[in-house]
């Protein structure tokens, strides 16, 4: 593993912590945030994803494990700030070279609807590092607003019911993960009375065989 | 060397071969090129005219699944292309990928790479480029405009060109002259508009550093060599293969940027990439043509004779001067061409070429000519007019005549036989031959008539009497003959759709003595083809690739009749080679076929003679001296008062291009340049919004391109001077249909406007918007007098 180094970026964001906090915790939504990030599967707080990097010409893919959890918590907008962590692996796609890295945000309310952003990365000790990270933060910032104001849209539009049934205007008052676990629930719901759907189906044609052959 | 005996397949119409295969869809067009691992290529462009690129922000577009990478100007190095064709012509670098500033609309910005298109195009929408935005120059902008910034900063009046020449004395013409005649016209933007758009596709192997460049060019081998410098190869590191082409018309002929920028893409991959020119980018982002105003000045003296002419030219030369200097070819060429057949000694002109916001500028077929050649006309009818003589007489007056040929024009052309005379007359015969039922009620008639020349062998010494400095241009040819006696001919010049793969054929096949299906033509790539130095362009395949496939097939029937010597015993001066036949003079029957001779040629040693190389195959390169072909057209029209939509009712030509490889080529090229000359006199004009330059015709919604309902029969008549100085007396003519009709129709317009209303035909094209202008306006200025 190579030596990390701790990359700091701070930026006022225009959008509510509490949004910001549910966008970060809810891996769709940050994997549009995060540019050249694609998700390839989340479960409760697992991610497993790819982000794609430019540095050279052709740019190098990682493969990337991390947990997501909200360290600390206060209720609704009064929060004096939240901590969202997160850490896990990256393996550079063509070269197996791998390397862990721990993030942490900070996000403190400063009025209606704006926020202040913190974010501390320890990531591999590079030349480059700290550029890539400044090219790469405002673009998260901007669309990390955009997605944060836009939640419900963004949601409705993957056809999650529980999020295309909020409130167009307002932000979700549920927690990211609250919602994630009820749309869980209701996933797994679903998949049991289809599978009991199916084998009722097989077991009618089964016997429907045995009764009248061909 | 035994006399050559009669033509048989050159003169002939001969179906062409290649129609089979494009009519049938089973051409193969770069658009068909499919590799494995191929990836596609799309451009970033810039959507404003003049700015300075603050961002661009590409790493969301890196996350969607299949997009291989985004390339921006930084990775692509410094690749500029940039040749410096005239001492005069200052110099703007251009990059495959804009750096710190955009300069025109369309221009590319970045590159996306991915698995394929539809991926590659929703990637463009995830990029984000910010530009600090720059006032935009057009080429009526005032260049010290307040809060103006130049083009290039280093050219602080945008005037990227200059030139001025005086032949004989005008002024002293002008002093002493009976009659001073003025006319201005502007010439509007126009694109070539090939059915099928630029693209290529760039193959490189890592292993063996080789890179392979499928493209739709018009010219492989300079293609290949502005890789090599741009790239840092060398030319036996890149094979250029040429397919079908679905059009080019000298929109081709330069190396395009991103033809660079795809090359490099494949090069940093290590996979195919594919670039596919979209209708859009291709009205937009490819060169355009034409964009320039001519102010001329005739003075004609007591006798009517031309004995004086002036000319200031401004020329658009887009944002760029561009990498083969092609913003000279359109004003400069023009200047240059503006004396035609007239006989004129005392002549003096002015170019300017300024920068602006808008794309820059290629070939367009008879680049230069076609606004030289309207300007010219509708001045010597604004001539006639105010002389109070006819039109036609005052042209028939002032022509070179056939006594004074060979005659070198004031510019510097030398034609050395013509037919200016005759073709002119014999497209008034066939004008006075034809019925004429008059117009209908509400449209009124006009006639416009249109003689020229045409440089039709743009070789070093056609190069230098063109362009007036050195521009080296000849092609060469490979022939060979296989064992079983069948003849592949291959050349560098590519077949763009003009039919050069049957013509060659037919010269081949009378070089050989051979039945034209015994040869096989391939413009193959870069790696078997011999050079051909600039390609297909400037009429001047016929006459140059034509001259060298007929000096290397004489060549190889030379070492087919030394063989025959030996063989049938016989004196070499009494070989017959015919119709792939071997027979000795005077002998009813053939003794064996060609077929026969060479197979014992490559396979019975006995037959060889000492010192003899029996290879049965030579290539030859073809240098002519300048040529010149000349045609005259003629265009009835009727134009409607009430809307002023203008109606071709008819184009006559008379041509003449020496001995015709294949009448119906020739017949064809003649129509689809009239077609094109129908079109830029009429309909088609690039568009750019005022003060922000950004293009308004976009698609052929916008852009109007002639259909198969605005033509007509076109009546077309041949002439052929005997050329004595061109392998065989071949002239090209595949420009000239474009270059005499615009003019005769704009004329004819004119002419139906009758004055005051012809003064107002001061632009080109003549959409119906204007002429209906002129005819109102003239209808007003009409009432005014008579109240």
């Amino acid at each position: 593993m190579a030596p990390t180094v701790a990359f700091h970026f701070e930026r006022d964001v225009a959008a509510s912590a509490s949004d910001v906090a549910a966008c970060l915790l809810d891996p769709t939504l940050l994997a549009r945030c995060v540019p050249g990030a694609s998700l390839t599967a989340a479960d409760g707080n697992s991610v497993t994803g790819r982000i794609r990097i430019k540095q050279a010409a052709v740019p190098s893919v990682y493969r990337v494990q991390a947990e997501l959890d909200r360290a600390e918590d206060s209720p609704g907008d009064q929060l004096e700030e939240t901590v969202i962590a997160a850490g896990g692996v990256a393996e550079e796609q063509r070269t197996g070279r791998s390397f862990e890295f721990r993030i942490r945000v900070g996000l403190t309310p400063t009025g209606p609807g704006r926020s202040r952003f913190r974010i501390i990365a320890e990531l591999p000790a590079g030349d480059d590092t700290q550029a890539l990270l400044d090219r790469l933060s405002p673009q998260f910032i901007r669309r990390l607003e955009d997605v944060a104001l836009e939640r419900p849209e963004f949601v409705a539009a993957e056809g999650r019911l529980a999020a295309a049934q909020e409130p167009a205007q307002s932000a979700p008052e549920t927690p990211a993960r609250e919602r994630w676990v009820k749309a869980g629930v209701a996933g797994a719901v679903s998949g049991v009375t289809a599978a009991a759907v199916l084998l009722a189906w097989s077991a009618l044609r089964r016997w429907r065989s045995r009764a009248f052959p061909s | 060397m035994a006399a050559v005996t009669g033509r048989r397949a050159i003169g002939t119409r001969e179906p062409r071969r290649e129609d089979r295969r494009l009519l049938t869809g089973r051409g193969r067009f770069v658009g068909d090129i499919r590799l494995p691992g191929m990836l596609e290529a799309v451009f970033v462009r810039s959507s404003l005219a003049h700015a300075r690129i603050a961002s661009i922000e590409y790493d969301f577009a890196l996350g969607i699944d299949g997009v291989e990478t985004v390339l921006v100007a930084e990775d692509l190095g410094e690749l500029s292309l940039f040749s410096q064709r005239h001492p005069n012509l200052l110099l703007t670098p251009q990059h495959p990928l804009a750096q710190e500033k955009v300069r025109f609309v369309g221009e590319a910005v970045a590159m996306v790479v991915a698995a394929n298109r539809y991926v590659a195009e929703d990637a463009l929408e995830q990029i984000s480029v910010e530009y600090d935005e720059l006032p935009a120059i057009g080429p009526e902008t005032e260049p010290e405009g307040e809060d103006q910034v130049p083009v290039f900063d280093s050219i602080p009046d945008n005037v990227v060109f200059r030139d001025a020449e005086t032949y004989g004395d005008p002024d002293h013409a002008f002093a002493r002259a009976a009659h001073v005649v003025t006319h201005r016209l502007d010439f509007a933007r126009q694109v070539a508009c090939p059915m099928e758009p630029r693209g290529c596709v760039a193959d490189f192997d890592p292993a063996t550093q080789h890179l392979t460049v499928y493209a739709s060019t018009q010219a492989p081998h300079r293609l290949r060599s502005d890789l090599a410098t741009t790239l840092a190869l060398s030319e036996a590191q890149i094979n250029v293969v040429m397919v079908d082409i679905g059009g080019a018309f000298g929109q081709k002929i330069p190396t395009h940027l991103e033809d660079v920028a795809v090359a490099k893409a494949a090069m940093l991959l290590g996979r195919p990439v594919r670039w596919i020119e979209d209708r859009q980018e291709n009205l937009t982002a490819a060169p355009h043509s034409r964009g320039q105003s001519l102010d001329l000045e005739l003075a004609l003296d007591e006798d009517h004779r031309f004995i004086g002419l002036r000319a200031a030219i401004r020329g658009d030369s887009g944002a760029y001067s561009f990498n083969s200097a092609s913003c000279l070819t359109e004003a400069y060429r023009a200047a240059r061409a503006l004396p035609g057949l007239y006989d004129i000694s005392d002549f003096a002109y002015d170019v300017e070429i300024s920068l602006t916001n808008r794309s820059p500028m290629a070939p367009y077929r008879g680049v230069g000519f076609v606004a030289a050649q309207v300007a010219r006309e509708l001045l010597i009818d604004r001539a006639a007019e105010q002389a109070g003589v006819d039109r036609f007489e005052l042209r028939r007056f002032n022509m070179v005549p056939s006594s004074k040929l060979p005659y070198r024009s004031c510019t510097g052309w030398q034609y050395n036989e013509g037919t200016f005379t005759e073709a002119f007359e014999s497209s008034l015969q066939a004008l006075a031959a034809g019925a004429d039922d008059g117009p209908a009620p509400g449209f009124r008639r006009g006639v416009g008539i249109s003689p020229f020349v045409e440089p039709s062998a743009a070789g070093n010494e056609g190069g230098l009497q063109v362009h007036g400095f050195v521009s080296p241009s000849h092609d060469s040819a490979r022939v060979a003959l296989n064992p079983s006696g069948k003849a592949s001919v291959t050349f560098g010049t590519p077949s763009v759709g003009q039919g050069l793969e049957t013509s060659m054929a037919q010269v081949a096949a009378d070089a050989l003595g051979l039945p034209i299906g015994d040869v096989s033509v391939s413009w193959g790539d870069t790696t078997t083809a011999p050079m051909s130095l600039t390609g297909t362009r400037a009429s001047r395949s016929a006459t140059i690739t034509g001259g060298a496939v007929w000096r290397a097939g004489v060549q190889v029937r030379q070492q087919v009749i030394e063989v025959a010597a030996n063989l049938l015993e016989a004196d070499p001066a009494d070989i017959v080679i015919d119709a792939g036949n071997v027979a000795i003079a005077g002998e009813a029957q053939p003794r064996m076929t060609v077929a026969e001779l060479v197979r014992a040629g490559f396979f019975d040693d006995r037959l060889r003679q000492p010192g003899q190389e029996r290879t049965f195959e030579a290539t030859r390169l073809y240098d002519p001296p300048a040529a010149y072909s000349n045609a005259c057209v003629v265009a009835v029209v009727d134009v409607e008062e009430a809307t002023g939509a203008v109606i071709v009712r008819r184009i006559i030509g008379a041509e003449d291009c020496g001995t015709m490889i294949n009448p119906m080529i020739v017949d064809g090229q003649f129509i689809g340049g009239a077609a094109q000359g129908i079109g830029g006199a009429l309909f088609e004009r690039v568009h750019y919004a005022p003060h922000t330059e950004q293009p308004a015709t976009a698609t052929l919604m916008d852009y109007l391109v002639p259909t198969a309902t605005d033509m007509v029969r076109v009546e077309l008549h041949h002439l052929q001077s005997v050329v004595e100085h061109t392998e065989q007396g071949i002239k090209g003519m595949g420009e000239s249909g474009a270059i005499g009709t615009a003019a005769a129709v704009a004329c004819a317009v004119a002419d139906a406007l009758g004055a005051p209303a012809s003064k107002g035909v001061d632009q080109v094209p003549l959409l119906p918007h204007v002429v209906w202008g002129l005819l109102h306006e003239s209808t007003d200025e009409a009432r005014d007098e008579a109240t």
